[in-house]
């Protein structure tokens, strides 16, 4: 009994053993670096050896040398590209920053060559922050070098900015991603924007405030602003939606919600009982492939009504991105509880948002929103 | 708020009244305990960082009063209720405006039949140094002064640090049988938490599941097998996936006589992660392993105790209920928190940023939930495992040398760490090299000379060394360095004083991970010099057991220089705190 006891115990351990050291695997081998490689300036390195040379590409890869002070057009989809010569290998830096806006994008590397276009670090006229550059703005541009405080700085200046109304960008082995403008609370893009604000006055004067403001904003100059208390403790603060709510018909053409996606910026307060419901309206009466079908109105009764719930519980700017097929279909029959209840994007017709107290009514609510968009095949890439 | 009040004391009354009138055997017991707190500071900021600002505060007075009744009612022993209510009122709100009631800790527990314990609501969940482990703060408080210990023992207490476990919320099982097989006995311990609430949209529920199996062969010999497991269960429109798995096994022998101990240990295992983002279908999975074995020895006859252990921890294994920070880098301090002339392209809202001080006396800086990647950390305060045993990418030997724990009036540790990198971080072929010294030296003074007295001094070093060669050469040297001492002058009162002194100086580059995967993604130019001291002195009243005040000034120098930042401020203290434990 005792021998066998001990033949447990061996067999037991070398089980063990065995199945641990024959589980070991590790995903990168010894002479593998971790992240990008990094090279000081040695001390006789001297920066640049010519001035930067600055590069255009166009939406189908053709790439033409420019004037610096030629302005930049992202909104035709060019990238451009910073091209120099070094006198050392050496890391360094690119900082491109609104002058007005602080919006910023940094790109890096390591070698004795800068080319941002042939190493694939072109800018496209996008941001690394929560904050968009601007159309017409000067963007100063640094270059800076690990280990030294040789920099060198020069300004450019951007004609139009991507903009994402109507905005198709090609992508490799992707469907291209569509992006379509709801609002950016600036009414600058051509299309008619969402009501500015209403409020409930069961909440009294003075209660709930609701407005754009140029305060904080991703884009553009002004953002929409809510603050206030749900003193009527019905949940419901307020909101804003598109007048007839007919503003997006026939906008998107996708059939799949499941490609489809509802994106904004929202910026929380740190008062986590905020939330913003997201309502898109179908009008299911008419048929959008008919171009002379189109409605005079939305009408609640007879149409569809989809909503999804962003509880606002973060501090500072996120981008939210909700897939379409996520929304929940409105239960009210008056106000959307009545269409044919399936998701057919291509039958968006309106959006709205309203802000709520939820999940508990009656506590103060304060937020910020800034460019609601939709977009098909992917969500919000900026 | 009164009605709340009146209805708690109402809930209250009726459980113990009814848990009385049904008593279901005489092991039925309602008990009440608590903890009260009451603390005040005021605090004041001077020196040439306020040069020009005539906006940025730079005095304050605040605190709190606070109240946590614990009410616990055991049925018998399958059932045990308890439940900590927390009524609090921060200083100028008049009227109790501000006051707010909360649940602070709900739990049941209990046992069924004789080998079955079980435990419901907030849990406290623990296993080993590399699964589930709340690890100690790099700066090693050990040696702190008596003046610091009361502020720490508050910091703990309001975050839930209870030894090394992590405060969740979930269920507990512990199963245990005696003489099973060859095995003097097994334990069996299981567990699952949620740390994640599904939207039901886009962020899905995540569960954190995790046991352990002691298998006890005799008091010399033990085996243990260890698992845990973070999984997200999505939803058809879920955004991101995490899966992550730890298997890991751990041997102990112990052998002693009258006059030697000597003892092996070791702990080894795998991580296995796996990321999915559906948003723009990327996805990344990665594995790695470690292994720890550790000599023991200890000299009975004079007391001391040896150890010495080599360790494996491979760059990419992951556990983040191992490798979650208690400090949180990124929290900004609330007393100061922004100064005008801090204001920079690098920090646009002028963040005054942690110091050593604000580490530790700021309850907002403290960690409760798991990080499911590796957050940032400052160099200065620890820069060799900042995350623990757990911390990636190391390998080396470590040694130590401590009093045996039989010895009460003297306390004497040194460690040793002598750790590299095993995978370079940004420069092909040179691996940081990492040389920590710590230890101390805890005296009771009046319990070596036999006087009726309290009379405790202490003092602790920790010194740490990275270098590396290269083209993205590394020269970073910190030390920190803690003392003090408790008197008791009078019955009863205890003049207190103690020092927090850091010093630091060199260059560093901080590893930039992907929030969701910890996968290195980019590197920062960190240069830091300068030094972070405080110094502190006031008297301790004890009045009972169970009730004690103070009164502390402390008064902080920062002097440093971070890349191009120039920090130069006083920091002045008084604290006055009354604490009543029952």
């Amino acid at each position: 009994m005792r021998r066998s006891k001990r033949i447990i115990v061996v067999l037991l351990t070398i089980v063990m053993s065995a199945t641990v050291f024959l589980a070991c695997k590790r995903s990168i081998s010894n002479d593998e670096i971790l992240g990008p490689g990094l090279v000081s300036a040695p001390a006789d390195f001297t920066g640049l050896l010519s001035a930067p040379v600055l590069k255009r590409m166009n939406r189908f890869g053709v790439v033409t040398t420019i004037s610096p002070t030629t302005s930049l057009f992202f909104g035709t989809l060019n990238s451009y590209g910073i091209e120099a010569d070094l006198s050392h290998e050496v890391s360094w830096t690119i900082t491109f920053e609104g002058v007005t806006s602080t919006a910023e994008v940094i790109r890096k590397g390591t070698g004795n060559k800068i080319n941002l276009l042939a190493d694939s670090l072109q800018w496209t006229g996008e941001s690394d922050n929560f904050r968009f550059f601007m159309d017409g703005e000067d963007v100063l541009y640094t270059i800076s070098f690990l280990g030294s405080a040789i920099e060198y700085s020069n300004t450019l200046k951007i004609a139009t900015t991507k903009g994402y109304n109507e905005l198709i960008v090609y992508r490799a082995n992707q469907a291209p991603l569509e992006y379509y403008m709801v609002d950016n609370f600036d009414g600058n893009y051509g299309i008619l924007p969402m009501q500015t604000a209403y409020a409930d006055a069961a909440d009294g004067v003075d209660k709930v405030a609701i407005f754009t403001t140029n305060n904080i904003q991703v884009d553009g100059v002004v953002s929409y602003y809510a603050k206030g208390t749900d003193a009527s403790k019905n949940n419901y603060l307020g909101g804003a939606s598109h007048e007839s709510l007919i503003e997006m018909w026939r906008r998107i053409k996708e059939t799949d919600p499941s490609k489809v996606f509802v994106n904004a910026y929202i910026y929380g307060y740190d008062k986590p009982n905020s939330s913003v419901f997201l309502q898109l309206y179908e009008s299911d009466n008419n048929d959008p492939l008919n171009p002379s079908d189109i409605p005079t109105s939305w009408v609640g009764n007879a149409n569809d009504m989809w909503y999804s719930i962003v509880q606002v519980n973060w501090k500072g700017w996120k981008l939210v991105s909700i897939p379409y097929s996520a929304f929940k279909p409105a239960n009210n029959p008056n106000s959307g509880g009545n269409g044919n209840r399936i998701q057919e994007p291509h039958k968006l017709s309106g959006c709205g948002i309203e802000i709520e107290s939820f999940p508990t009514p009656g506590f103060p609510v304060e937020l910020s929103m800034d460019l609601m968009t939709i977009t098909v095949n992917g969500p919000f890439v900026p | 708020m009164n009605k709340i009040v009146f209805l708690l004391a109402l809930v209250i009354g009726a459980t113990a009244y009814t848990a009385n009138a049904q008593v279901l055997n005489k092991n039925t017991t309602f008990k009440l305990g608590g903890l009260g707190r009451s603390v005040l500071t005021n605090d004041k900021l001077s020196g040439p960082i306020l040069d020009g600002d005539t906006t940025s505060a730079n005095k304050g007075l605040g605190g709190y009063t606070l109240f946590d009744l614990n009410a616990d009612l055991t049925i018998n022993q399958i059932f045990n209720a308890n439940v900590i209510m927390r009524i609090k009122n921060p200083y100028g709100s008049f009227y109790g405006q501000d006051t707010y009631f909360e649940f602070r800790q709900l739990q049941f527990n209990g046992r069924i039949g004789r080998n079955l314990k079980y435990e419901f609501g907030d849990i406290y969940v623990g296993l080993t140094p590399y699964t589930v482990y709340n690890a100690n703060e790099p700066t090693d408080n050990k040696f702190e002064a008596a003046s610091f210990k009361v502020r720490r023992d508050i910091l703990e207490y309001e975050n839930f640090y209870v030894g090394n476990k992590w405060r969740l919320q979930g269920v507990q099982l512990n199963y245990g049988l005696d003489s099973v097989v060859s095995f003097k006995r097994i334990n069996l311990k299981v567990f699952g938490v949620r740390t994640n609430v599904t939207n039901d949209n886009t962020i899905p529920d995540r569960v954190f599941l995790g046991g352990r199996l002691d298998l006890i062969k005799n008091d010399k010999l033990k085996f243990g097998l260890n698992a845990v497991s973070f999984t997200d269960l999505p939803v058809s429109t879920t955004e991101v996936e995490l899966h992550n798995n730890v298997f890991t096994g751990d041997v102990a022998y112990t052998w002693q006589n009258d006059a030697l101990l000597l003892g092996f240990a070791l702990e080894g295992g795998i991580s296995d992660t796996k990321y999915q983002d559906n948003s723009n279908s990327t996805s990344s999975a990665f594995s790695d392993y470690f292994y720890n074995p550790e000599l023991k020895a200890g000299i009975k006859s004079v007391k001391i105790n040896m150890t010495a252990g080599y360790r494996n921890v491979g760059p990419q294994f992951n556990s983040p209920s191992a490798q979650t920070q208690r400090v949180n880098a990124a929290f900004n301090p609330i007393i100061f928190p922004t100064l005008k002339n801090m204001v920079s392209t690098e920090n646009p809202t002028g963040d005054r940023g942690q110091v050593l001080y604000d580490r530790s006396t700021e309850e907002g800086v403290y960690n409760r939930s798991l990080s499911q990647s590796l957050q940032n950390f400052a160099p200065q305060y620890g820069n060799i495992t900042p995350y623990g045993a757990a911390t990636p990418n190391r390998t080396g030997i470590s040694a130590g040398v401590a009093t045996d724990t039989s010895l009460h009036n003297i306390m004497v540790e040194a460690n040793v760490d002598l750790l590299s990198e095993i995978n370079s971080e940004g420069s092909p072929g040179n691996l940081r090299k990492f040389t920590g010294i710590r230890g101390g030296l805890l005296l009771n003074i009046a319990g070596l000379a036999k006087i009726n007295r309290l009379i405790d001094f202490s003092v602790g070093v920790k010194n740490e060394n990275t270098t590396r060669d290269g083209s993205a050469a590394i020269d970073f040297k910190s030390m920190i360095i803690d003392g003090g001492f408790a008197i008791e002058t009078f019955r009863k009162v205890d003049l207190i004083a103690g020092v927090k002194l850091l010093t630091a100086k060199g260059n560093e580059y901080l590893t930039q991970r992907n929030a969701n995967t910890s996968i290195v993604e980019d590197y920062i130019v960190y240069q830091y010099d300068g030094s972070e001291n405080t110094y502190c002195g006031g008297l301790r009243f004890r009045f009972a057991e169970y009730a004690q005040a103070s009164l502390v000034y402390n008064t902080t120098s920062v002097k440093r220089t971070i890349n191009a930042s120039v920090q130069d401020y006083t920091y002045n203290q008084l604290f006055m705190s009354f604490i009543l434990k029952f």
